[in-house]
């Protein structure tokens, strides 16, 4: 099971937008309504979009249930990226990382909850994460998903601090339990393929990482980031294209569709003609 | 070469990360009193301590402390470590009681002990930059500007914990005050008075949810400063600046700084649209949570190991906050939290 060339991200969905502050405010009011979502994710089905990848924010549980109870956008793929962290930062600096991570797990059953604390006691933290994983997943319940991904600021910190195991065996929980494409987020490409690939020595992981023409958060250079997207090491998923919007559209696409190593493009937009426009452009090059 | 954290919380976390790529984990310790916490650095092969003390008699040669603990125990922490000589990177605020703060900056100052501040909002591209167009005065004279920092950090009734309780630290203007505070003298220089403070409730009995406050630069400009931390409209913590410049109106947030020029702006149109290109961020050795954060630290260490570790060199030389900066955000906290009735 592959990624199809385009994929919709959520930042529009959630307020995010790099370059205008105020454009990040409207918007999070405007989709602060499950109707505004759907809309949009029509939008995107229309124009040939079959993959959607999402924060795993509250905000989509209402979508999701409309859209299983509507039965809308056969053939529509799902990707949660976890976990939404600053529904966890807040609570953290107020009581600590790991109430935190107990409180949530309440969620699952008893039974695996304790399985998991009693490995993490040994030093085994992979069961705490197999059951973040499932509470995180329990909102895309019924419908079909493609993949699950690390966000950015979780798999950077595993990689700061050097977690290899950990991450290996999320890598293989999500591939042979789950049966899903397991992938990470990363602001940081050529250290991650280093470490993935390099160091742990997993073949081709997916990795979803800035690429744009301005060279918009690619660290720790453009060049670098450039030279590892094409090391063949890894499948990437070219994200920030557009770089907020801040560069020319049509010729920011151009840049990543002529690039080496990019196998597909995630962006987000809430309005209706770039939607089409932009994914005419990716599936018919 | 070896670094020690102070405090395995979220700050804590952050900043030993970012500093493991950058020197490599083996080079860097955790301090921390909690059992679990240093269990679990312990099997991420991370050396842990319960106190600093420990650390500094097990490790050694130590080139850098970072204290990222509650702000109660900043002050013997980055004493001891000033008094072993050790430079240290201080989370901000300095500490809860500007006596404690001076005297910690006597002791660096008497000991010539390098001290940075965690004022990470100075390597922010766009305050940056707003921070070069009013020291080169291309745009004229600051004539008065409107600060705002936002977010919701509280949004429901909880007044059980130390975030919600300004003694122990809590608080919008013990949260916020010192990031905005901090960035207000950066970018404008010192504070000659403060003319008038308010305080509201929206959730926090023990602690103010909002503040706002005018005062004076020693240039003359007048500044007014909102916080608030029950801004529910906001995603994350946002800080917006609208500043009145003799030639221009220029609007600065965390991401974007928008420059709107005024008729009589005595400017050629290629300083115009320089002025006006949107900025791209510089770059940085391993990102984590936003390049301030590892610019911060990217500067510590070169200043702790007078090497550099900086993949973007040219931007914000000399841009940290130092401990005397700490101090004279102390003072102004003091002074607002006197102004409004919360000591």
């Amino acid at each position: 099971m592959n990624f199809g060339k385009v994929i919709l991200g959520d930042n529009q969905f959630l307020g995010v937008n790099h370059a205008d502050q105020s454009k990040a405010t409207a918007l999070n009011k405007k989709f602060s309504d499950c109707d505004a979502i759907i809309e949009v994710l029509g939008w995107a089905y229309e124009a040939g979009i079959r993959d959607f990848m999402f924060t795993t924010h509250e905000r989509f549980y209402a979508v999701f249930e409309e859209i299983l109870r509507s039965r809308l956008f056969p053939e529509m793929y799902y990707t949660p990226c976890l976990p939404y962290a600053h529904k966890y930062a807040n609570a953290m600096a107020e009581k600590g990382a790991i109430s935190v991570v107990l409180d949530n797990l309440r969620e699952t059953s008893k039974l695996s909850v304790l399985m998991a604390t009693s490995k993490a006691l040994i030093g085994d933290f992979s069961g705490l994460m197999r059951l973040l994983v499932q509470v995180e997943l329990l909102m895309t319940k019924g419908l079909p998903v493609r993949g699950v991904f690390l966000q950015n600021i979780l798999f950077d910190l595993l990689l700061g601090l050097n977690a290899t195991l950990l991450l290996e065996k999320y890598h293989r929980y999500v591939s042979e339990d789950l049966g899903l494409i397991p992938g990470f987020i990363t602001m940081n490409h050529p250290t991650a393929v280093q470490v993935l690939c390099d160091e742990i020595g997993i073949t081709n992981p997916w990795l979803c990482s800035n690429y744009n023409v301005g060279g918009f958060r690619t660290n720790p250079s453009q060049s670098e980031v450039v030279n590892s997207f094409a090391s063949g090491k890894s499948r990437n998923i070219a994200m920030s294209v557009f770089a907020s919007g801040a560069l020319d559209g049509s010729l920011s696409l151009d840049y990543v569709l002529d690039s080496q190593g990019v196998d597909a493009i995630l962006f987000g937009s809430s309005r209706r003609e770039n939607i089409e426009k932009n994914t005419r452009k990716i599936l018919d090059h | 070469m070896n670094f020690v954290i102070v405090g395995g919380g979220k700050m804590g976390l952050s900043h030993l990360a970012i500093i493991s790529r950058i020197i490599g984990s083996d080079s860097v310790t955790l301090c921390d009193s909690s059992w679990s916490t240093r269990f679990i650095f312990k099997k991420f092969k991370y050396k842990a301590f319960s106190s600093l003390d420990d650390a500094f008699n097990s490790v050694t040669p130590i080139s850098g402390v970072v204290v990222a603990t509650p702000t109660p125990y900043h002050y013997a922490i980055a004493k001891s470590s000033i008094l072993n000589s050790i430079p240290c990177f201080i989370e901000k605020p300095l500490t809860l009681d500007v006596c404690k703060s001076r005297e910690l900056a006597d002791l660096a100052k008497q000991k010539n002990v390098y001290t940075q501040m965690g004022f990470v909002m100075r390597f922010v591209a766009s305050f940056n930059r707003l921070h070069s167009l009013v020291e080169t005065g291309v745009l004229g004279k600051v004539c008065s500007y409107i600060a705002r920092m936002g977010g919701n950090v509280i949004t429901k009734s909880d007044n059980s914990g130390w975030r919600t309780n300004f003694a122990a630290g809590g608080g919008c203007l013990n949260e916020y005050g010192p990031h905005l505070i901090d960035l207000c003298r950066f970018v404008f220089g010192g504070i000659h008075e403060l003319r008038s403070a308010t305080k509201g409730h929206v959730y926090s009995k023990r602690a103010d949810d909002m503040c706002d406050f005018t005062w004076a630069h020693d240039s003359g400009c007048v500044g007014e400063v909102s916080l608030n931390w029950c801004d529910t409209s906001k995603r994350k913590s946002v800080i917006e600046f609208e500043v009145e410049f003799e030639h221009a109106r220029v609007t600065a947030d965390n991401s974007a700084l928008k420059v709107v020029f005024k008729s009589s702006a005595p400017l050629t149109s290629e300083q115009m649209n320089n002025l006006s290109t949107p900025d791209v961020p510089p770059k940085v050795g391993f990102y984590l949570r936003g390049e301030e954060f590892s610019l911060q630290l990217e500067t510590f260490l070169e200043n702790c190991l007078n090497k550099s570790f900086r993949v973007d060199p040219d931007f914000g030389i000399g841009n940290q906050a130092l401990i005397q900066d700490g101090v004279e955000v102390d003072i102004l906290i003091d002074s607002i939290a006197k102004k409004v009735g919360l000591q």
